[in-house]
């Protein structure tokens, strides 16, 4: 604190004596349209103003010394040094390539011809024009090197992940929202955002240290301008459906299989079954719960300002239906951000957004997705049958047997709300004691409230095991303060200019939790869905509570220098302190160092073609925790409620018990990213053509892996048959390495009246794992080991069904003897016998070749289009529901089965043993998961209104096709870290028709 | 100017304090939990202790459910038709990946791994009263190594300590545990008292260590070793036969004098399924449609067979087998197994009809320690039935007629058959069941009472997870299980089980240690054969 501290005093002994000249003008572009709202600033100073829409400006100077600095978004900025001028008027000409464009890169900002490392900046104008409802959502296959999944749930937040999978644990890059750190995906309006910014390699990322190995996301929102207010107005609707469904068989074609099936089990008991299993019941499970579904998203903002004052204010109005029955989310947010400049050395201000949002109808009910029963129901059920208990359909033993839940049922049985208030800001204040040092001091906070309640009153959905009736209903704070200092300090002499930046900041994360949930006591003759009503036994009334807090201390640092706008040197060092570790692995030190050579600006280049040529080089270390508060701690557990207790005396009273809980490991530490980047930006034609291309290197060390811990440890899981039931220990032991390339390119034209600008980005990640000392780990149907990337498909290889009596012989399948019509695979360790396991290849590769995007804007006079393609190549894919479909009897099949019955047919015969190898998961459910998709179409007509500035019609959509040969619902989903490439079925991307209008007044 | 200046002193001076305060510590102890350094202060911390040892014994992976249902499977009293899960244990046809391997040693050492917590704590406290609870936790550690002895061999890790996550523990040697395990049981002897408060009953005593210290001796045959102990447990007059045999395996309301140690339950407890308080209770439907219980378990054919071969007093069936078994003879008294008769149960899950399926291995399956209190207030308020049906019956890990037929086998082994006779008829005649000497004619020779005993213990203690024990004793656990067995009383010949036919020799007599084990601790052997 001690630097900050004798700052203040350096305050105190400066003083500003003034005397005032004045300076007007006009400012216009180089077609000589008027500028509104160009920035004229002192240099090295906070005197500035801002030209109104006539062009013209007026500004006060203490003396006629100094240098005037112009710029505009989108033009060159020009400096004109003061001598006696009070008028001086600016032509200022079109900066195709934006170089001066101010990039925020944390703890600060850099002009973009200035930057070392490797950052991409977003086109947020672009982002406007997509009716997704989270800026996530929106950025998918906008930025070369970051991959966004998303899913058609509604209000739910893409995964963004930058470079692709590097950790076990945590892989979500850190988001930066006007200073505020989170790892969460921010949920806010994507109208207030003014500018994205993706920080990629660890020399950039290095200022956010311990956070940063996964990328950092910088976010600012929306400012206002001084000069005239200006309003924006806008409203955008549309129609969402789900852009495929799984083609299944029906009744008729059902119950040919399914009979089959049971008739091909030796050990099944044979069943009295008629023919036609129906009972003239054919139902199309997927149209039952799949709608049409309605969004929109009203906005408005107001901008606007004094010289002294400015103020952006937002209010936002999102709706949106669940395209299968039931979600439906609903956000109201608003936000005001302002700043004032109080004297010429001293700037106060605050950003606040206020939000409240509510889901409803979640998709999941214990773990039993919606969809997932509708695809794979039987459609000899129907939907409502009043015979049955409830009303609803199932599928009954012997007859049409099937464990799987009318999902009608489970949706109308049902009811589930979350609504979350979320107040997410800050205030700061920004002094300038001397010229070029700044001091600013910010505190943030963001806290969220969810509160979720669910209730059922019980019902069957399936054959015995009913939903009980119940109640569940939590509450949870979720809060971050944040303490920055900032200090920083710039200063050109001759050809140098250097700057340096030293920050201490705090941020305190606190979460506390409560939760109620009741099983029974609400059955039909008590509708209080309130827990001071229920009728539950006490025993089947849980409750919890607990609450966490971490802590992070950082000391970091920059320094730039930029001599001669050739040679550019940045260096970041960042010190964390972590309450996450022990005191011997608290502390963690992450630097950075990076430069680059703007080659254009050598005299010896003389290219008339490239306006401007750097090539940059960096190499930053920074970590990464995935681990639970406290989780370095002994911790003891007794506990009355879900507690180690036991039953003495003949009452069976309860004892309480104690012992440890989990297996801790004391000696945790942060995961280490070290990397290399090697790069270049090149812009040709005068800026009209760009070019940027990365390539980097990267080393991951003490990754955490959840080590299997040996039973004699005593750490065994209560449960039975799962996976790692001898208990985990969390360990940093393992190590990777990650390398990839990315490019992007724009090309602009905007001449003549038709204007357009096509810009791409095409990229690739690998990973591989280097060492993994405790042995390879498994995710389902996948294998993570030594020398192979992260989760690779690891599966029989299957090679069609045996047709020819003499190839019988061939080889044992299980130890079995196949029979014609059966599957066959391959016998890779060529023991004679095929064994799921040992004659397991690694035969899929989830990892994509690469992936793309392809934006191209068109205008013509007052018309303009947006097409955007984006796109996956070489990814294989695992269909769970192709899998869960055909290989089991109490399953519908897809309609493209063809089994072998009765001596016809190319897949393996049906047989209901789910046991059987013809119902193996094998390479026969591995597809390729290429897709080229068109996932934003945007045609808009500008109205020429008089007194309006713009209003502007549009119609689009989202998602309108996708080229795939995937037969899954969606190849674009998020998979899990250890099985990538399983497509669970999730919800599917939807298909948007929208259309709106966007007024500025 | 001057306000200048006195504005700019007031507006940095309240910025040095925004900048200097806040300040959040990075020392942060979980606040809803203790720690290792600030717990185990006191007795009553100790006491804590070493009930989580206890109730690892709820877990549904011990005697809540597993730890009696796979023995039981694999012994031959019981077998199962499902061809997954468990089906491949019951009929030596497991691979080292089947997880049903595993269960047995990892629970086991988990009980281990609790009762070292208290054990090596107890130092710290010192006090009398700490020395009996630790005691308690030796006990426990001795009964979780007779199960792994058992069922894995002697050469297994040797844990004597609270274990780190970098500890790999070494191999036994041969005996070495069974010393542990007896020197253990001899100090729980000295320090645990022979009885508790009835607000503490179901807490070990120095009797339960006598009869476990006596069942580890037969266990190794040392009949010299475990006939005293066990004629001391007897000559105590601690403990008594129910008059009722059937009043063992249903919900106490009392203390019940033939329970030497027991596993407590409760009738009713937190849906939550890893809240371990209840007994496992399902009624199921297995992929054969048949009359099981959870896990597709049958009785074999020996059980009926055996029950039907000697009639009571009063010419009835053995009064012990409807307690047993539920069978096509319930019906006969009244018996119902979920509200449902027998008959219907047939009615409702064999949909063929298929001849098979009316045989009695298919139809019987074990009925002891089912009905309980909420089975039946379910059944009586016509609610809707609750998969999870769960059982507040307390199991009892050694039964008092458990004892009086193990002091009859070490007599007879002994020399002492005549006596030995006297003691099993003790047994019997609670059942109303003749004297042996009536049925046989006679008193038997020693190596007809060797056979007989096994046909004793089968009608007394079946279900109660001592068979697979006895048959690994009798060195009775091998392919010549399929042959019939001869009950020497009657000369009569009964089926046993055919699951013993891919029986490997010399493999098959221990279960493998499990895979990831032995991938984890480089000290460790896989058994042989595996």
């Amino acid at each position: 604190m001690r630097f900050i501290i004798s700052s203040y005093f350096m305050l105190l002994s400066v003083l500003l004596v003034q005397a005032q000249v004045d300076i007007t003008g006009t400012i216009k572009d180089d077609k000589g349209e008027l500028l509104f709202g160009a920035t004229i600033i002192l240099k090295g100073t906070n005197v500035a103003t801002i030209s109104d829409i006539d062009g013209s400006y007026s500004i006060s100077l203490p003396q006629y010394k100094g240098t005037l600095v112009y710029s505009y978004v989108g033009y060159k900025t020009q400096e004109v040094v003061i001598t006696d001028q009070s008028l001086i008027n600016i032509t200022l000409a079109a900066d195709i390539a934006q170089l001066d464009e101010v990039v925020m890169i944390g703890y600060g900002s850099q002009r973009k011809v200035d930057i070392t490392g490797s950052i991409a900046i977003v086109d947020t104008d672009e982002l406007t024009k997509s009716s997704y409802t989270t800026i996530t959502d929106r950025l998918q296959g906008r930025i070369a090197g970051v991959s966004v999944s998303t899913n058609g749930e509604p209000g739910s937040t893409g995964t963004i992940k930058i470079r692709g999978n590097s950790f076990f644990g945590n892989n979500n890059p850190l988001y930066v929202i006007d200073g505020i750190l989170t790892n969460d995906s921010p949920n806010l309006n994507p109208n207030d955002i003014e500018s994205i910014q993706v920080l990629k390699d660890a020399s950039s990322t290095a200022i956010y240290g311990s956070r940063a190995a996964n990328g950092v996301i910088v976010i600012t929102t929306k400012k206002g301008k001084s000069g005239k207010p200006e309003i924006q107005l806008s409203f955008n609707g549309g129609l969402q459906q789900v852009p495929q469904t799984i083609d299944v068989t029906n009744s008729a074609l059902f119950a040919r299989i399914n009979n089959a099936a049971y008739t091909n089990d030796p050990n099944g008991i044979p069943q009295t079954r008629a023919t036609d299993l129906s009972h003239g019941v054919d139902t199309d499970w997927q149209d039952a719960i799949f709608q049409n579904a309605m969004l929109y998203d009203l906005n408005l903002g107001i901008s606007g300002g004094s010289d002294q004052l400015t103020a952006f204010f937002s209010l936002n109005s999102t709706y949106q239906e669940g395209t299968i029955i039931g979600p439906v989310f609903e956000r109201l947010s608003g936000r005001i951000n302002t700043e004032y400049k109080v004297t010429d050395w001293l700037s106060i201000g605050e950003n606040l957004a206020v939000s409240h949002s509510k889901s409803t109808g979640q998709q999941e009910l214990d773990g039993e997705g919606v969809i997932n029963n509708a695809v794979n129901m039987l459609p000899t059920v129907p939907v409502f049958d009043p015979t049955r208990p409830s009303g609803y359909g199932y599928g009954l033993q012997g007859e049409a047997t099937t464990f799987y839940l009318n999902p009608v049922g489970i949706r109308d049985l049902y009811t589930s709300e979350q609504n979350t208030t979320r107040i997410i800001g800050n205030v700061f204040a920004k002094l300038q004691p001397i010229k070029g040092l700044e001091y600013q001091v910010s505190f943030s906070v963001d806290v969220s409230n969810p509160r979720f309640r669910s209730f059922t009153p019980g019902g069957f959905v399936v054959d015995s095991d009913p939903i009980l009736s119940g109640l569940e209903e939590t509450r949870s704070t979720l809060s971050t303060n944040l303490i920055e200092n900032r200090l920083s300090y710039s200063r050109e002499i001759d050809k140098h200019s250097f700057s340096v930046m030293a920050t201490y900041t705090e941020q305190q994360i606190k979460f506390n939790y409560q939760g109620t949930s009741i099983v029974g006591g609400f059955d039909g003759d008590n509708p209080i869905f309130q827990i001071s009503a229920s009728t539950a036994d006490p025993n089947n009334i849980t409750s919890t509570g607990f609450e966490t807090t971490s802590v992070i201390q950082s000391y970091l640092g920059r320094a730039t220098y930029n001599y001669d706008n050739r040679y550019l040197i940045t260096g970041n060092l960042r010190y964390d302190g972590s309450s996450k570790f022990n005191k011997e692995n608290r502390w963690g030190l992450f630097p950075s160092i990076s430069g680059g050579w703007n080659v254009s600006n050598e005299s010896f280049f003389d290219v008339e073609a490239i306006s401007n040529l750097k090539v940059r080089l960096g190499y930053g270390e920074v970590g990464n925790a995935s681990v639970e508060d406290y989780a370095y701690q002994a911790r003891i557990l007794s506990r009355s409620i879900g507690g180690v207790n036991y039953n003495l005396g003949i009452e069976d009273d309860q004892v309480l018990g104690a012992t440890r809980d989990a297996v801790v490991n004391p000696n945790l530490k942060w995961e280490v990213l070290k990397e290399t980047n090697l790069g270049f930006d090149l812009a040709l034609f005068d800026g009209r053509l760009e070019l940027i291309g990365d390539i980097f290197f990267g080393k991951l060390e003490d990754l955490l892996v959840d080590a299997p811990l040996p039973g004699t440890l005593g750490a065994a899981s209560s449960f039975f048959l799962t996976e790692n039931e001898s208990g985990t220990a969390t360990r940093n032991i393992a190590n990777m390495k990650r390398n990839g390339w990315e490019f992007a390119m724009s090309y602009k034209n905007f001449d003549n009246d038709f204007k357009y600008e096509i810009t791409a980005n095409v990229f690739r990640n690998n990973n591989e794992v280097t060492s993994l000392p405790e042995g390879s780990l498994t995710g389902l149907y996948s294998i993570t080991q030594v020398g192979q990337a992260l989760g690779q498909l690891f599966l029989p290889q299957y090679q069609g069904i045996y047709l020819d009596t003499n190839a019988l012989n061939d080889m044992l399948v299980e130890g079995s003897t196949p029979v014609i019509g059966d599957a066959r695979y391959i016998d890779l360790d060529g023991s004679g016998n095929f064994s799921f396991g040992e004659d397991n290849a690694l035969i899929g590769n989830p990892n994509p070749g690469f992936e793309y995007g392809l934006n191209v804007n068109l205008s013509w006079k007052d018309w303009d289009m947006t097409v955007f393609f984006q796109g996956v190549q070489d990814r294989d894919i695992f269909n769970q529901f192709r899998f869960s479909l055909n290989s089991s009897a109490i399953s519908n099949y897809t309609s493209d089965f063809n089994p072998y019955i009765d001596g016809v047919g190319t897949d393996p015969r049906p047989i209901s043993n789910n046991q059987h190898p013809n119902n193996f998961p094998s390479t026969r459910f591995i597809e390729d998961g290429s897709f080229l998709r068109l996932k934003n179409f945007q045609l808009g007509y500008t109205i020429p209104f008089k007194g309006v500035k713009q209003a502007r019609v549009f119609i689009g959509g989202q998602n309108l096709f996708t080229i795939t040969d995937y037969t899954g619902l969606d190849p674009e989903f998020e998979g899990e870290v250890l099985s990538p490439g399983v497509d669970f079925g999730s919800y599917p991307n939807v298909r948007t028709y929208n259309m709106g209008i966007n007024i500025t007044l | 100017m001057k306000r200048i200046n006195k504005m700019k002193r007031i507006v940095i001076s309240c910025m040095i304090l925004l900048g200097l305060s806040g300040c959040y510590k990075l020392e942060q102890l979980d606040p809803n939990q203790q720690t290792e350094e600030s717990f185990w202060q006191t007795e009553d911390d100790l006491y804590r202790g070493v009930i989580a040892v206890y109730d690892q014994l709820q877990d549904r992976n011990m005697y809540s459910a597993w730890m009696r249902l796979l023995p039981t499977y694999i012994s031959d009293e019981s077998t199962n038709f499902d061809t997954f899960e468990y089906g491949n244990l019951t009929r030596f046809t497991s691979s080292l990946v089947d997880p049903a391997l595993d269960i047995i040693w990892y629970q086991n050492y988990k009980l281990i791994g609790r009762a070292y917590q208290v054990i090596d704590r107890e130092a710290n406290i010192g006090t009398p009263g700490a020395a009996s609870i630790a005691a308690e936790a030796k006990f426990l550690v001795a009964l979780a190594y007779y199960n792994l002895i058992v069922s894995y061999g002697e050469n297994i890790a040797y844990v004597d300590r609270i274990q780190t996550p970098d500890d790999r523990p070494r191999r036994a040697e041969d005996d070495e545990l069974w010393s542990l395990c007896e020197n253990y049981l001899l100090e729980a002897i000295e320090l645990l008292p022979t009885s508790y408060p009835i607000a503490e009953y179901g807490r070990i005593t120095s009797g339960a260590a006598k009869a476990l210290l006596a069942k580890i001796h037969m266990q190794q045959r040392d009949y010299v070793a475990a006939e005293p102990l066990l004629r001391e447990i007897i000559d105590s007059g601690f403990y008594q036969l129910n008059a009722n045999f059937e009043d063992n395996f249903i919900e106490n309301v009392a203390e019940n004098p033939e329970s030497i140690f027991q596993v407590n339950f409760r009738p009713f407890g937190s849906p939550e399924e890893n809240e371990h308080n209840t007994a496992f209770r399902e009624v199921g439907i297995g992929e054969n449609l048949t009359v099981q219980i959870w896990g597709g378990m049958h009785c074999t054919k020996l059980v009926p067979q055996s029950f039907l071969d000697e009639p009571d007093k009063d010419g009835n069936r053995d009064p012990r087998m409807d307690a047993t078994v539920f069978s096509e003879f319930s019906d006969l008294v009244g018996r119902t197994y979920y509200g449902r008769t027998h008959a219907q149960w047939i009615a409702e899950n064999s949909i063929t009809g298929d001849a098979e399926f009316q045989e009695i291995e298919f139809n019987t399956t074990f009925y002891k320690y089912h009905e309980s209190i909420n089975v039946i207030q379910a059944i009586n308020s016509g609610s809707t039935q609750d998969p999870y049906l769960r059982g507040g019956i307390d199991f009892i890990v050694i039964r008092y007629a458990d004892i009086l037929l193990l002091h009859a086998e070490a007599l007879n082994e002994l020399g002492q058959t005549s006596e030995a006779h006297s003691v099993v008829n003790l047994v019997r005649a609670r059942s109303n069941m003749n004297d042996l000497e009536v049925t046989a004619g006679g008193e038997l020779s020693q190596a007809d009472f060797r056979e007989q005993i096994k046909h004793e213990r089968l009608l007394e203690l079946a279900y109660e997870n001592v068979r697979y024990y006895d048959q690994k004793r009798w060195n009775d656990f091998g392919p010549q299980v399929i042959n019939q067995f001869r009950i020497p009383a009657t000369g009569t010949l009964v089926d046993r089980d055919a699951d013993y036919l891919e029986f490997d020799i010399g493999k098959d007599e221990l279960l493998a240690i499990p895979l990831r084990e032995i991938q984890l601790n480089p000290n460790l052997q896989q058994n042989p054969g595996w």
